[in-house]
């Protein structure tokens, strides 16, 4: 079986979805035939967060089994994730970079100077979704980057997520971005990106 | 910026990365001990390159390197990134999956 997340009382679930009463918390459960890939996992994640289905999400990646769901129920730590997340979910915010030709320098300055430009280039990505979160005074993830661009989540709650969309894409015509870079926001989403079961405070506000 | 979209294809590899991978968090296991052995090890080699590559880039900026040293810091930073991932791919595992979770601190790359 895997472990969707986690939510309390009597949830009403959508089909597929199981429930396991541990204490106070609902371990949310899928059929391990319907949930084989992470790509499934997310996918009745999604399923149960339209169905206003308030829950904490387990990483689709980690296939938590039921055992460690209830190892990690009984730690305390949940019980601030519950406040943090619920009613709430996440904007995924994209600055991509169209690259025309990845430079493959072949001698050492040439390929030190190509580090050097895309290290500029990530940092002014990273200002530039600086420029359009900050104003926001949501959490946001710590920005993420990839050969293609830079990303982070923003956790906003179900009814304000009309207004920070709005406000997000406002932000972002003001800023100044080079003709090759594109802003993409998708949501909303489970908040995934902030529900890392570690106790760690990666979030910032 | 004038652009706002509803999908992307790379957001989409973003996502897509983020649920490749089994686990960001070091799991060693019995049956694949060997490759998660080898995960730690060259993630934290790859930490180190990316590190002092960080600080070439840092020197070159603040020009306290002669040609000739950027030539021979960015071969030997080159050379290593191209060791690293080779013998990561000798044990299956892709560039990303050298990004150590270290939990509180954060992804080692």
């Amino acid at each position: 079986m895997s472990v969707l997340g986690w939510s309390r009382g009597n949830p009403v679930a959508p089909a597929g979805v199981y429930q396991r009463r541990d204490g106070p918390w609902t371990v949310l459960i899928a059929d391990p035939s319907a949930a084989q890939t992470a790509c499934d996992r997310l996918a009745l994640q999604v399923r149960c967060f339209d169905s206003s289905l308030d829950f904490i999400p387990v990483a689709p990646a980690q296939n938590l089994a039921v055992s460690d769901a209830t190892d990690i129920s009984q730690t305390g730590h949940l019980d601030r994730l519950w406040r943090m997340l619920t009613g709430r979910g996440q904007f995924s915010i994209a600055l991509a970079v169209q690259v025309s030709q990845p430079l493959c320098p072949q001698d050492g300055r040439g390929w030190l100077r190509a580090r050097q430009v895309q290290q500029e280039q990530r940092l002014a990505r990273d200002a530039m979704l600086q420029d359009i979160t900050t104003r926001l005074n949501l959490p946001i993830t710590p920005h993420r980057h990839g050969p293609r661009g830079t990303y982070c989540d923003v956790l906003t709650g179900h009814a304000k997520a009309h207004d920070v969309r709005a406000m997000i894409t406002r932000m972002a015509h003001k800023i100044n971005a080079p003709a090759n870079v594109s802003l993409t926001v998708t949501g909303l989403w489970p908040p995934l990106g902030f529900a890392s079961h570690a106790p760690a405070a990666e979030v910032t506000k | 910026m004038n652009q706002s979209r509803t999908q992307d294809t790379a957001q989409a590899q973003d996502i897509m990365d983020r649920l490749s991978g089994a686990t960001d968090r070091i799991a060693i296991d019995p049956d694949t001990i060997e490759q998660d052995l080898a995960r730690v090890v060259l993630g934290l080699m790859e930490f180190l390159r990316q590190l002092m590559e960080l600080q070439a880039i840092r020197r070159m900026d603040t020009g306290t390197l002669s040609g000739d040293q950027e030539e021979k810091l960015g071969t030997t930073l080159m050379k290593a990134e191209a060791a690293i991932h080779d013998l990561a791919a000798k044990f299956g595992l892709k560039p990303a999956d050298l990004a150590l979770d270290l939990g509180p601190l954060g992804k080692t790359i």
